[in-house]
């Protein structure tokens, strides 16, 4: 159980989590000024839109194992079932994601509706990570951040792209959080994990 | 390593084709085009608001992991020798590609010192977000240099044009040009291609040494940081030391000479990209003038655009005009000239406006859409009173400059 947690790095999940609501409160609602081509209607977007990707990093990189090292990680493969780590890793992936997306929720005007971020980032993150290694699910991410942002206001079906702005249509993008966050959960609990933990890493140097 | 091989490595053969795409289709966006190049190049500068972001996270993300394997190699190859090597395609090709993707977005080939130097700029703006994606990558973990990279970039490049600072208004790779009559400030171009320069020069010469890949990764943070400030610094003393005066769309008049002709006794001096508009206007004036004369009214003998010419009236003419356009702009500028005013608005100016613009043959409807019912009542029924007695309706036109009040321009 402690090589799992070493390999997991909670503490980093919890580190990002911390940095995210003190940025959040301190200067989340700094409003940066954007052309009105992709502004959030009024030509400015909110510092917080862009938060949900330190706690992206953070999944990135504790699902990618990287706090073992690599000949510690097949002691840990050894001393625990590959269907316990799964269902640990999802378990971990499910609980940590709904409590980041709650409590970063929590402290907006926007309520429940503005989990969606940080519930599609998670899971985007993590099957990045899953399929390819760390730093391609924080560029997943990254990038869907990056796409999403800049799609204008006024193009088609602009409030179903703009899944992780506030001006996006709220239900859609919950929805497109859960659904994320399930897959990568599956993905978790079916032991696509175990690639990455076999995996001799030099994705995240 | 050969090409081939760089850039299937690098990613530039997947990367570039989609960043043209994204950046070309964004560019595009805005569809006015006035046909003066560096006014549209600036305005499809837009994709350099996803080419950067997006350049500096694939570079970070290809980057990773590459000092590490070329630490053991031997002392003797310069660094920066060698990241060119494997990594020209993206260094290089992402810039080339926006500047591609801008001119394609634009329709338009540079054809002046403004317009190459919008180019310049967006390819040093891409080519620096490439060496600090890449310098993220050597300084950070991945999993941070890759959405910070993007982020930073996102940022800088897209919340300064609204920003309300001067400085960074002229010096973040963005010009709100947008028409034949100005153009990006030279002080704001020299300035942003030196802090562009400083932050590349900087980690050019940060990757030079041979054992560059053995500095170690707080160094670099601090050595990027120290870049950007510095780089910060020179732009910032630049735009502090020229003494020109700066503004918020980080652009001055344009000053090139205008085309002049003479056609049906009608000077008309236009921008030289709009030359092919001269007949049109000269033909259209050449009809107008006998009913401005028949009216009582003042002729005109002279057109121009930029309000170049004070005796002359003041015309649009750019590639995005329409006829219909042109004939208001006509209007607008005779009733200007006459009025010696350019800042008057409200109903009995538009009056004036309208009476004018009808003259010029448009429809009734036409000029509705533009000023409203109550100034075309008001023109029709100048002009319906002038079937009667002509120099009525040049009494009622200049009893109607007489009232304009004229607000000064802010």
């Amino acid at each position: 159980m402690m090589l799992w947690i070493r390999a997991r790095r909670p503490w980093w999940m919890a580190g990002a989590l911390v940095l995210m609501l003190g940025i959040d409160r301190l200067v989340g609602e700094l409003a940066l000024s954007v052309p009105a081509l992709f502004g959030g209607g009024v030509n400015f977007v909110f510092l917080r839109t862009y938060l949900p990707l330190i706690w992206a990093a953070a999944i990135a990189d504790s699902f990618a194992g990287r706090g073992l090292s690599i000949e510690a990680r097949p002691t840990l493969l050894a001393s625990m079932p590959v269907s316990r780590l799964g269902l640990l890793d999802a378990g971990l992936f499910v609980v940590a994601s709904s409590t980041a997306a709650v409590l970063f929720s929590g402290l907006q005007p926007g309520g429940l509706s503005a989990v969606a971020p940080v519930l599609v980032l998670s899971g985007v993150a993590c099957i990045g990570t899953l399929q390819a290694g760390p730093a391609v699910g924080a560029f997943a991410s990254t990038m869907l951040m990056l796409l999403t942002s800049i799609y204008p206001r006024n193009a088609p079906a602009a409030r179903f792209i703009h899944i992780l702005q506030p001006d996006g249509e709220p239900a859609w993008s919950t929805a497109c959080g859960f659904v994320v966050c399930l897959a990568a959960a599956g993905m978790l609990a079916t032991n696509s994990a175990l690639t990455r933990l076999r995996a001799a890493e030099v994705s995240a140097l | 390593m050969t090409p081939v091989r760089a850039i299937v490595r690098s990613g530039a053969a997947w990367f570039l084709p989609l960043m043209f795409a994204l950046s070309s289709w964004y560019g595009a966006r805005i569809t006015f085009r006035s046909g003066y190049p560096a006014s549209d190049i600036a305005q499809s500068s837009l994709g350099l608001y996803l080419a950067a972001p997006m350049t500096a996270a694939f570079m970070a993300l290809q980057y990773r992991g590459f000092t590490h394997l070329i630490r053991p190699l031997r002392l003797t190859r310069s660094g920066l020798l060698v990241v060119l090597r494997a990594w020209w395609p993206l260094l290089l090709g992402a810039p080339t590609t926006l500047c591609l993707a801008v001119a394609v977005a634009a329709g338009a080939v540079p054809n002046d010192r403004s317009a190459w130097s919008l180019i310049i700029i967006n390819f040093m703006t891409v080519l620096t977000a490439a060496l600090t994606g890449l310098a993220c990558a050597w300084a950070l973990p991945a999993v941070v240099a890759v959405p910070l990279a993007a982020m930073l970039w996102l940022v800088w490049v897209a919340s300064g044009p609204a920003s309300t600072n001067l400085l960074v208004h002229n010096l973040d790779s963005t010009f709100g040009c947008c028409s034949s009559d100005i153009r990006p400030a030279m002080v704001a171009i020299r300035a942003t291609l030196l802090l562009l320069l400083v932050i590349s020069l900087g980690i050019g010469c940060l990757l030079a040494s041979s054992r560059s890949a053995r500095i170690p990764r707080p160094l670099v943070a601090t050595a990027l940081t120290v870049l950007v400030v510095g780089g910060f610094g020179v732009g910032v003393a630049v735009l502090h030391t020229s003494g020109e005066p700066l503004n918020l769309t980080a652009t001055e008049p344009r000053t090139t000479p205008l085309a002049c002709r003479t056609e049906q006794r009608v000077e008309v001096c236009l921008w030289p990209e709009n030359r092919d508009r001269t007949a049109a206007l000269a033909a259209m004036v050449s009809h107008l003038n006998p009913k401005l004369q028949r009216l009582g009214m003042d002729t005109i003998h002279s057109l121009t655009q930029a309000n170049r010419k004070r005796e002359a009236v003041s015309v649009e003419a750019g590639a995005g005009i329409s006829e219909q356009d042109m004939r208001v702009g006509v209007a607008v500028g005779y009733v200007d000239l006459q009025s010696g005013c350019r800042g008057a608005s409200g109903t009995s100016r538009d009056q004036l406006v309208a009476l004018v613009a009808l003259l010029t043959g448009l429809r009734p409807d036409d000029v509705t859409s533009r000023f409203g019912p109550r100034a075309v009542a008001g023109a029709e029924k100048a002009l319906a009173q002038g079937q009667e007695s002509p120099e009525a309706v040049g009494v009622w036109f200049s009893e109607g400059l007489r009232n304009l009040q004229c607000v000064p321009p802010q």
